[in-house]
């Protein structure tokens, strides 16, 4: 699990640390482990060099998404496996090549990759390779590798690319470098995390998320739990994403940023010339709410999803002195609840191992940073029994 | 208990007839319910605590609360863990706070996550009544 996130050892003492600790330990089961994000980075990047070994060195493949925004959830599939999307740019001009020529010639290289791999007896390659709508599939352990073939878009320089897609005539504009710099640079907003970066040098930075990146995962997690049984209308992430981009002010905490962004976001959807409007930072021209002027219900199902999640939260931040099973009750309603069982077990554990740090305030309040005698360790006695047993 | 009144100032406390029972409320977390505790102890005995507000309740596979005596007292600590040279503002407060804490999320996870899950019950213990 991704332990090196600072709110893992947060302070406590308010309903809002004790909120935001307890969403960002749910979250954190979801996200990628260093383990596996160090191994599809080494296959993609043997993919690359294979690439540019048989082609030619201006070849390149690179991540784009939310596994380079760190924001990626596993999915509630059977096979939960992690979806990550490369770009593979190859250095041609729309007026030399077609979309299906270059998707084949990407493709082509693939197959022979592949094969290398068996041939060879390499643990490492691929199991699987299939040709989709807009990319090819490479089939790992616990991850696919979504094979985008792409081009440079010269109106676009330096970072635009023109992708393929099967299902439509012309060329899909993208910039994902463009828009990680711009998701990057709105994440450096918390100040905190930066402090604690600098204490933990000897960490690479990736596996550090910020809060927003914490607060995009948990927005995506609610999402996915809303929409499990209608995926047509749930909203895309990348909208999710940008939103939540905008509308971020750099709070450190996770809860206090959730509601200040799910406040401010109605903002940030436009009205354009009776068309609703969300711009691609890294690409203006894009609309990612171009959907909603075509079908009104996903508007809609935006909507519904929007209220809920934010009467969710506010419903949260009333919760002085009801509990911790009624907060656990009332997430559980509208998350899944899998991660908030692993959240409040860790959190459980936690308090049981820190004994001997924890000070108690006039209140009862157990911390690390209250002020009051220290709690010896101790051992519950009696009859003890486990409810499930 | 003048070292209770300074951990917990709102705690009363009262004596009769040789025992010491002092009432305090305690909330292990921003989030957790507030309790109110009681605490009976004569000297040279063993604390009883047990909880008067809320009434307790139970994780839904449960037939009964964990490290909670027969008598309905709570359970904090093992046999030699306390003794009378010892502050109860630094020991048994601060492990009632911990119970409670630990009860809450038992009623989530419905298992015991605080410690001593492993030992087992000796019959001699505890003391049900004074002399």
């Amino acid at each position: 699990m991704n332990t090196l996130h600072p709110t893992g050892e947060a302070d406590t003492d308010s309903l809002e640390q004790m909120l935001s600790m307890l969403l960002d330990g749910a979250v954190e089961s979801l996200d990628i482990s260093p383990d596996l994000y160090d191994t599809a980075v080494r296959r993609y990047m043997d993919v690359g060099s294979w690439l540019g070994l048989h082609e030619s060195p201006d070849y390149k493949i690179y991540s784009q998404g939310s596994f380079l925004l760190g924001t990626v959830v596993r999915p509630q599939t059977p096979t939960g496996e992690y979806d990550i999307d490369l770009v593979c740019r190859i250095p041609l001009h729309k007026t030399s090549t077609t979309q299906d020529d270059l998707k084949q010639r990407v493709g082509d290289q693939l197959i022979a990759y592949r094969s290398w791999k068996q041939q060879q007896g390499h643990s490492d390659g691929p199991s699987s390779l299939e040709s989709r709508r807009r990319c090819w599939t490479l089939g790992y352990t616990g991850f696919h590798l979504d094979v985008l073939p792409a081009i440079p878009d010269d109106e676009h320089q330096p970072h635009g690319i023109l992708l393929t897609d099967k299902n439509l005539y012309k060329w899909q504009h993208g910039n994902p470098i463009g828009y990680a710099d711009w998701f990057s640079a709105r994440s450096e907003l918390s100040h905190a995390l930066l402090e604690k970066r600098a204490s933990i040098a000897d960490v690479p930075v990736w596996h550090i998320r910020s809060t927003l990146q914490r607060l995009v995962q948990v927005l995506k997690w609610h999402c996915m739990t809303y929409f499990a049984d209608d995926t047509d209308n749930r909203p895309p992430s990348i909208l999710l994403t940008t939103l939540a981009g905008r509308a971020y002010r750099g709070e450190d905490d996770l809860f206090t940023a959730l509601r200040n962004v799910l406040a401010a976001i109605p903002g940030f959807i436009e009205r354009r010339n009776g068309q609703w409007w969300v711009a691609n930072p890294a690409h203006k021209e894009e609309n990612f709410t171009d959907k909603w002027n075509e079908y009104p219900q996903r508007r809609q199902a935006f909507n519904t999803w929007f209220g809920e999640l934010t009467e969710t939260m506010d419903n949260l931040s009333l919760m002085h002195s009801e509990g911790l099973d009624t907060v656990y009750s009332h997430l559980t309603k509208s998350f899944d609840p899998g991660p908030l069982q692993h959240s409040f077990t860790r959190y459980a554990n936690r308090m049981k191992n820190t004994a001997t740090q924890q000070r108690m305030s006039t209140t009862g309040l157990l911390s690390t940073t209250t002020a009051g005698p220290r709690r010896r360790p101790q051992t519950f006695h009696g009859q003890h029994t486990d409810a499930r047993d | 208990m003048a070292a209770v009144k300074a951990a917990v100032p709102t705690a009363e406390t009262t004596l009769r007839g040789g025992e010491l029972v002092c009432n305090l409320t305690l909330q292990p977390t921003p989030v957790s319910r507030r309790y109110t505790v009681r605490i009976a102890y004569r000297h040279r005995g063993n604390p009883r605590v047990s909880i008067t507000d809320p009434p307790l309740a139970l994780h839904p596979d449960a037939t009964h609360l964990p490290h909670v005596y027969a008598s309905g007292d709570l359970c904090l600590y093992l046999p030699g863990e306390w003794n009378d040279h010892m502050f109860l503002s630094q020991t048994i407060v601060p492990w009632a706070s911990a119970w409670l804490l630990h009860y809450e999320l038992w009623l989530i996870t419905g298992r015991w996550t605080g410690s001593g899950e492993e030992h087992a019950l000796p019959t001699a213990w505890p003391p049900t009544a004074y002399p």
